[in-house]
């Protein structure tokens, strides 16, 4: 008795899901093993398009021509009546230099700016541009600013004359701690930056007598002079001290009396070296962490970003934080600082305002049980995004959320106040990070295509190859995530150039390669380099043709052998698949029982004769295969003319190769239940 | 010095509940109003500080003349007090069995407290003045940090007086800081 074929039919091809077991994962998902993969628009699972270099020859130091790597990129904007579009490299090498580059043509050239040294060597930069002006900050040196022409030192030049503070026994009304800061004036009554802050005196029922050199400045026409109260940390205005030549004032204003005067907003205090983040938040600009106070911010004057009050800072610290780090911040979420530490997540609330000698800044630590690892880790994603969670129900997010990679492996979405894992897909992926190498971790957010990549070091714990060398990526349209397992990237930007609003840019991770900076998605190869592309499917338990009546049910239950395949793909250009077919407890890499080659026709190709001649109608148009895709039935006959017979199978579709992208659209399997052999034991 | 501006010093609403609750519109709306409460809180604290009489410790030096010696001893100063709020000042003083030495002028000086300095020259209270002699004064200022208390005759203040010269006296005037 012939036993009936029975089949099985794919119609979406989503991406890896990992968290979830073969047995209950709908088969329009990879269960593991896919790669360099996405979604396109139709939801077909499609081969990536590659990367190809911008810059012909790789970027060498300055100092000495060694190989580098691209250690971070930035796009900066000068805007005024015509856009000044750079975009800004860091290139260090091995052991001695952390260079500074600037483009003007989105990577193809690159100009020397600075170095800083080799003592910056691994650190990761962060960026932010207030007004035209683009800050640098790395956790080594002095935060650098750089205006599309030359780089400085952040922080005000022209500052007021320091005080220097004495105590004055003569009675008075001064109680407590004190010091004072001095801004000059002129007759336009512009404020110069604040004076460095004076010597602290200690007074009890006394006075202060205050003196500093004048102003070099001739235009100075006067001072104001600044004051914190006895037990406070604000600068309140005491007096204005009417000419430039006066060098001295005795202070007896008493703490009541300048409490409702205006507060200092020039500072004039730079922020401090080693400074690791800078991100603007509310017309201020907010310097994060030190080694010295590693879970503390400072907050700029508002509208001057590289002017710090020196105690204008909040400690991230509670006593479950302590050892913990500031790891990255996100300004103007949902009107918030977030401040991400490694092991928390706090949020900043307020307006800064000072209120009766109160900062109205409210510091409040979240619900989440994990912070992020690194500042190029999180990326805001838009309301509407769709993940799935540990269920594997979707999920779409209601309003703007921070997506972020943790030190625990996974990534989580951060609503304002709790932490969701989204990253469920691709765990068993993701927990061979390297956790030493966290701080490198970067993600892209490529807003055209609705996805976010997150650049991460695989398990190699030495060496170049212990940058950042995976990727995954969420396409948060679908909810569905692919692993990139080629990706050899240290930096990654999006930029806007006067064509095009976004085009993606990498950097080069390994020195033995050296300084290129990489355009996404361009081209069929990795930089010349064949694209590893592979689609797996999960265990294929077959259907029950039942669907007229109920939902298909899998027939695990059953041994069956499994006959053929028949694929429906789509191809750019000449595309070779190769199909091989396992049986059902088999792993990713496992040899296939049989496989198959098959050529995909290009679409629009001119057919052609056995000569190599194109084929042409009379009057001369080119003769074209006239479908979009083309269907190969595949025989799954092994090469000792034996098929699977197991409860399920897995089919492995891929190509190595650089000859272009190619889509999967459909999939029928056609097998047998075989009558009387149902489950054994696995 | 390292003083970090303490962001709040008064029970604080549970904010990241109210925005995980009731969003972040509602949350942005009770801080202010949180903010409004705890400035008025405040200065309420403020003005009631500054409304309260302050005393004045004793120092010797506080009282001098413009001639002779006027001294003052600890005992002496019953009441020295005084209500600043701004640049206005209210001094209150009562001062019994004072002492003067021989030649003294027309002026006995009083130190204002805190090293204050009147804002003007012209302000006036009244003075009491009994003991060795029984009369009526004024109080003024000389745009210094003393007040100066005359006799309304301007007559020389009694000298070589032992134990026996009470004055008290009150003004109001303008401070400079």
């Amino acid at each position: 008795m012939a036993y009936p074929v029975q089949t099985q039919v794919f119609t979406v091809f989503l991406g890896t899901q990992e968290g979830i077991h073969s047995v209950a994962l709908p088969a329009i998902y990879s269960s593991s093993g896919s790669r360099n993969l996405w979604i396109d628009k139709l939801g077909r699972a499609k081969k990536i398009h590659g990367y190809s270099k911008q810059n012909s020859s790789a970027v060498t130091t300055n100092t000495g021509s060694a190989a580098t790597k691209l250690r971070a990129l930035r796009a900066y904007r000068q805007t005024g009546a015509s856009f000044t579009r750079q975009l800004i490299g860091v290139f260090e090498a091995a052991s001695s230099e952390y260079e500074l580059w600037y483009s003007t043509n989105d990577g193809a050239a690159w100009t020397f700016i600075a170095d800083l040294g080799s003592g910056s060597i691994d650190s990761i930069p962060d960026f932010a541009q207030v007004d035209n002006d683009l800050f640098f900050a790395n956790g080594v040196v002095a935060p650098r600013v750089w205006n599309g022409s030359s780089l400085a030192t952040a922080g005000a030049s022209g500052k007021s004359p320091t005080i220097s503070a004495a105590v004055n026994t003569a009675s008075g009304q001064l109680n407590g701690s004190y010091t004072w800061k001095m801004v000059s004036v002129d007759a336009a009554e512009a404020r110069s930056a604040g004076s460095v802050t004076s010597n602290v005196i200690q007074l009890q029922d006394e006075q202060a007598n205050l003196t500093w050199s004048a102003d070099s400045d001739t235009d100075i026409t006067g001072y104001e002079l600044y004051r914190t109260t006895g037990t406070g940390a604000n600068y309140y205005f005491v007096t204005f001290i009417d000419g430039r030549t006066t060098t001295s004032y005795t202070d007896n204003a008493s703490d009541l009396d300048i409490l409702e005067h205006r507060l200092l907003k020039e500072h004039g205090d730079a922020p401090a070296t080693g400074s690791y983040f800078c991100e603007p938040h509310k017309q201020r600009l907010w310097w994060g962490r030190t080694n010295t106070n590693p879970r503390r911010v400072f907050w700029s004057d508002p509208g001057l970003p590289d002017q710090v009050g020196a105690n204008n800072y909040l400690d991230f610290t509670d006593q479950t934080s302590v050892g913990d780090v500031v790891t990255g911040m996100v300004g103007d979420f949902e009107g918030m600082l977030v401040v991400f530490c490694e092991r928390s997540i706090w949020t900043v609330t307020g307006t800064g305002q000072v209120v009766s000698d109160v900062m109205d800044w409210v510091r409040t630590k979240s619900n989440a049980i994990i912070g992020a690892v690194s500042q190029r880790s999180i990326v805001s994603v838009p309301a509407g995004a769709v993940y799935t969670d540990s269920s594997g129900d979707q999920v779409t997010t209601s309003r703007v959320m921070q997506a972020y990679f943790t030190p625990l492996g996974d990534i989580r979405i951060f609503d304002g106040n709790n932490d969701i894992i989204i990253s469920t897909p691709v765990k068993e992926t993701l927990k061979t990070f390297l956790y030493a190498n966290r701080t490198q971790i970067h993600a892209t957010h490529d807003i055209e295509n609705g996805h976010v990549v997150w650049f991460w070091p695989g398990p190699t714990v030495s060496g170049d190859t212990a940058d950042c060398s995976q990727a995954i990526v969420w396409n948060y349209r679908w909810g569905v995530w692919y692993v990139w397992p080629d990706m050899p990237m240290s930096a990654s930007t999006t930029i806007e150039t006067s064509s095009d609003t976004q085009i993606l840019l990498t950097g080069e991770a390994q020195t033995t390669k050296g300084g290129f900076c990489y355009k996404f998605f361009n081209g069929d190869s990795f930089d010349g380099s064949n694209i590893p592309a592979r689609w797996i499917t999960k265990v294929i338990y077959g259907t029950d043709n039942s669907w007229n009546v109920r939902q298909p049910q899998q027939l695990m239950s059953y041994i069956k052998r499994f006959r053929w395949v028949d694929i429906i793909a789509e191809a750019e250009s000449d595309v070779t698949l190769t199909v091989e077919w396992m049986s059902g407890n088999s792993s990713d890499e496992a040899v296939g029982r049989g496989s198959a080659s098959k050529a995909i026709e290009p679409l629009g190709l001119q057919l052609i004769t056995d000569d190599g001649n194109g084929i042409q109608t009379d009057d001369e148009s080119n003769i074209t295969i006239p479908f979009d895709s083309v269907q190969t039935i595949i025989n799954m006959e092994g090469s000792n003319g034996d098929f699977i017979q197991d409860v399920g199978c897995r089919i492995r579709i891929s190509d190595d190769s650089s000859n272009g992208s190619w889509s999967l659209e459909g999939m029928t399997i056609g097998f047998q239940v075989l009558p009387g052999a149902t489950r054994r034991l696995q | 010095m390292a003083r970090s501006n303490i962001s709040l010093d008064f029970p604080t609403p549970d904010f990241a509940r109210i925005r995980e609750e009731s969003g972040s519109v509602t949350e942005r709306a009770m801080q202010s109003l949180y903010f409004s409460a705890l400035d008025t809180r405040r200065r309420l604290q403020r003005i009631q500080q500054e409304l309260g009489w302050k005393s004045t410790a004793f120092l010797a030096g506080n009282f001098t003349a413009n001639s002779g010696t006027w001294t003052v001893a600890s005992a002496d100063q019953k009441q020295y007090q005084y209500i600043k709020i701004g640049q206005f000042l209210v001094v209150n003083f009562f001062l019994e069995d004072t002492t003067t030495g021989s030649g003294m002028g027309n002026q006995l000086q009083i130190q204002l407290p805190k090293g204050m300095k009147a804002a003007a020259t012209t302000y006036t209270g009244p003075l009491i003045v009994k003991g060795s002699v029984d009369t009526e004064g004024y109080i003024t200022t000389g745009g210094t940090d003393k007040l100066y208390c005359f006799r309304t005759d301007h007559a020389a203040w009694p000298s070589s007086i032992t134990n026996n010269v009470d004055i008290r006296g009150s003004i109001t005037l303008a401070v400079t800081g």
